[in-house]
């Protein structure tokens, strides 16, 4: 009996029963596949750092906000940030995520102050934002201000429309966004 | 040894060759299943849909995809299960939207019966309440504004029917569930459903009683009034703290001590100055009364009109958990960007904004309706969970010092294991396809088909959507029309 509930979980597992996990668009992706009620978020992040210190931010982290599961299994996604993600002619990161349509919390960046003695550092964020099923749409320029090397935390201002010239820039970096139609939608 | 080996040799090559047959034996069988699923009626059906399922419908939804939305729901309700209400309530959202006002009004109902039935999921209830198990587990039935707002639709589904008795039942009913808040100053500001019941009475020839609930509106009118919010926000917190100081007053005075007397004279003197802050905001509210018109509510019951059009805007309030053990339970509204309307009536008549009834704000119903008993009931239950985890973690340690494999190690497994099956978890199930607003108009029709354009302007008067549509205007007082504007994306 056991042999054969093994050798059944094994048929399933080689028929390619896996789920699809959340991932970032990157530069060399040519295509994009928004089935499976699929959707994209694209939206751009900016940090007022008038003193120049130095700060590398690695990851944004977004947790899935579903009434309709146990607070206890819902996802909680760290997405990596690029060098193709930061432009440093526009002094901001244009960050992406493909994830399965529904509700998702952008709970805060993460990363590093100071090149040396390399201490954690957190832009707070806690916005929830939308991924409607086949759809990509662009949530908005997050401003983060206030940025203090000797603090852990750092705030978020404001939240701008920049839709006009960051959808421009998001195409050129993401060759898959080219031919793609973007929708504007917004972080709440 | 060798024999060892080549019997285990054998039978993993045995079991490979299993595992290879029947892999490919299941494969076509799971193919198949694969285009069977493609059917909506498979895919749809109670026995695959989850609960979970129900978030790719409320997306859905809001992508204007109302065939996907509608088979998951119909699925989910078909389960039968202890949300049955809640799905009754996102199917009545859906088919209002697609102007099916009948199996709207039923599936409302349905949801109403349970909701407002104290014994319904009793066994769910109380199994709820223990420390380690689930807010979710219990039956749905909403939060006082859910049902606030099942009422409301209720009656209005029902006066359009000529139901009159029945909608008159379900408005009151709405008044007495909107009374059910912590806040004195909240309860009953829902103007609407007083102006709907003193409509009701009027057409029931009752006029001293629409008098009375038109009354009744008009002070929940100015309660609710966004220039009003503010200071009714400030006055409740001044007479929670007022209520607080006399009570502590109270205490003091009866121990009559000596000693007290200086600790009594100081608690009067800050009543006395809470009861001056109390005069002056409620100065500030009457000045703000004088300025606020009431003219679109005595528009509302006009008996010279047949027809209300209920516009609906947006997307109601997200309801999510919060906190370290999720044992909080906020509401966040996303915004939608329509602020006023223009009707236009077979291509002739127009009526623009001043003539809608407005403030219809769920968000505001909402969040109003705070402090509930059960949010301190959750607040307990993390602590549990907390000191749990705190107790788990000392003896963890200890056993690790003092005696790696003895009892400590035994209370800290057992300590930490109940520390799991604590569920602090606040509840976050709510109705939300709800709309953020409702903006209704009262208007006269003459009898027969006509079309209407309404066209939704943002706060700088641009139009941002327009929709046309042909209603039928039946020879009774009571004919209603529902169009929502969803605004999932510009």
């Amino acid at each position: 009996m056991k042999k054969l509930l093994f050798v059944i979980f094994l048929a399933f597992f080689l028929t390619g029963c896996v789920s699809v996990n959340p991932y970032v668009l990157s530069k060399r992706q040519t295509s994009l596949d928004l089935t499976n009620n699929r959707g994209v978020a694209l939206f751009t992040m900016k940090v007022d750092n008038p003193g120049g210190a130095r700060l590398l931010v690695s990851n944004f982290t977004a947790r899935e906000v579903n009434q309709y599961k146990s607070y206890n299994t819902l996802g909680v996604f760290s997405l990596p940030l690029m060098t193709e993600n930061y432009s440093a002619a526009d002094n901001l990161y244009f960050c992406s995520v493909v994830l399965g349509s529904g509700i998702y919390r952008l709970d805060s960046f993460n990363g590093m102050v100071n090149s040396f003695f390399a201490m954690p550092h957190t832009l707070k964020t806690d916005k929830i934002f939308d991924i409607y099923p086949n759809k990509i749409n662009y949530l908005g320029r997050l401003n983060f201000g206030n940025f203090n090397t000797q603090s852990a935390f750092t705030s978020l201002i404001r939240i701008d429309d920049a839709s006009e010239q960051d959808i421009l820039k998001f195409k050129e970096i993401f060759p898959v966004l080219k031919d793609k139609q973007i929708s504007k939608d917004s972080f709440y | 040894m060798g024999n060892i080996i080549k019997v285990m040799s054998f039978k993993i090559i045995k079991l490979t060759a299993i595992v290879c047959v029947i892999s490919l034996a299941t494969f076509p069988v799971f193919a198949a299943q694969t285009n069977n699923q493609n059917s909506e009626e498979v895919k749809y059906s109670p026995k695959n849909l989850q609960d979970k399922d129900a978030m790719q419908a409320e997306m859905d939804f809001y992508a204007g995809n109302d065939h996907e939305a509608e088979l998951i729901f119909t699925g989910l309700k078909a389960k039968k299960d202890h949300d049955i209400a809640l799905w009754n309530n996102q199917l009545g959202s859906l088919y209002l939207t697609q102007g099916k006002l009948k199996e709207a009004k039923d599936v409302f109902m349905d949801a109403y019966v349970l909701m407002n039935d104290i014994t319904a999921f009793k066994d769910l209830e109380l199994h709820s309440v223990g420390l380690t198990s689930s807010e979710m587990t219990k039956g749905y039935k909403g939060d006082p504004y859910e049902k606030v707002f099942n009422s409301f639709y209720v009656g209005i589904l029902l006066y359009a029917d000529n139901d009159l008795e029945n909608a008159l039942a379900a408005f009151k009913n709405g008044i007495l569930c909107d009374s059910d808040v912590t806040g004195k100053l909240y309860k009953s500001d829902v103007a609407l459903m007083y102006l709907m019941a003193s409509r009701v009475e009027l057409l029931q020839k009752n006029q001293s009683m629409a008098d009375d609930f038109f009354k009744q509106a008009t002070e929940a009118f100015y309660l609710s009034h966004p220039d009003n919010r503010l200071l009714v926000s400030q006055k409740q917190g001044l007479l929670d703290s007022l209520d607080k100081k006399q009570k502590e007053l109270l205490e003091k005075e009866t121990k009559a001590n000596i000693k007290l007397e200086k600790v009594t004279n100081t608690l009067k003197a800050e009543i006395g100055k809470l009861e001056t802050d109390i005069k002056l905001v409620e100065d500030n509210i009457e000045d703000n009364n004088r300025k606020i018109s009431i003219d679109s509510l005595k528009d509302f019951i006009d008996p010279n009109d047949n027809t209300l059009i209920c516009i609906e805007t947006g997307r109601g309030p997200l309801k999510y958990q919060t906190g370290t053990y999720g044992e909080k339970a906020v509401f966040t509204l996303k915004p939608y960007p329509a602020v006023g309307f223009s009707i236009t009536i077979d291509n002739f008549t127009q009526i623009k904004a001043g003539g809608f009834l407005r403030n219809n704000d769920v968000f505001y119903q909402a969040s109003t309706r705070g402090g509930r008993i059960m949010d301190s009931l959750l607040k307990g239950k993390a602590e549990f969970k907390q000191t749990t985890q705190d107790v788990s973690n000392v003896l963890s340690t200890m056993s690790q010092i003092y005696n790696p494999y003895g009892v400590f190690s035994l209370l800290s497994l057992a300590s930490g294991a109940v520390s799991n099956a604590t569920n602090p978890y606040a509840d976050a199930r709510h109705w939300s396809l709800l709309p953020a607003e409702l903006q209704i108009i009262s208007l006269r029709l003459d009898p027969g088909t006509h079309q209407l354009q309404i066209n939704a302007y943002d706060s700088t008067g641009k139009a941002i959507e327009s929709s046309k549509i042909n209603v039928e205007i039946t020879n009774t007082s009571n004919n209603v029309i529902f169009k929502r504007f969803r605004g999932v994306e510009s």
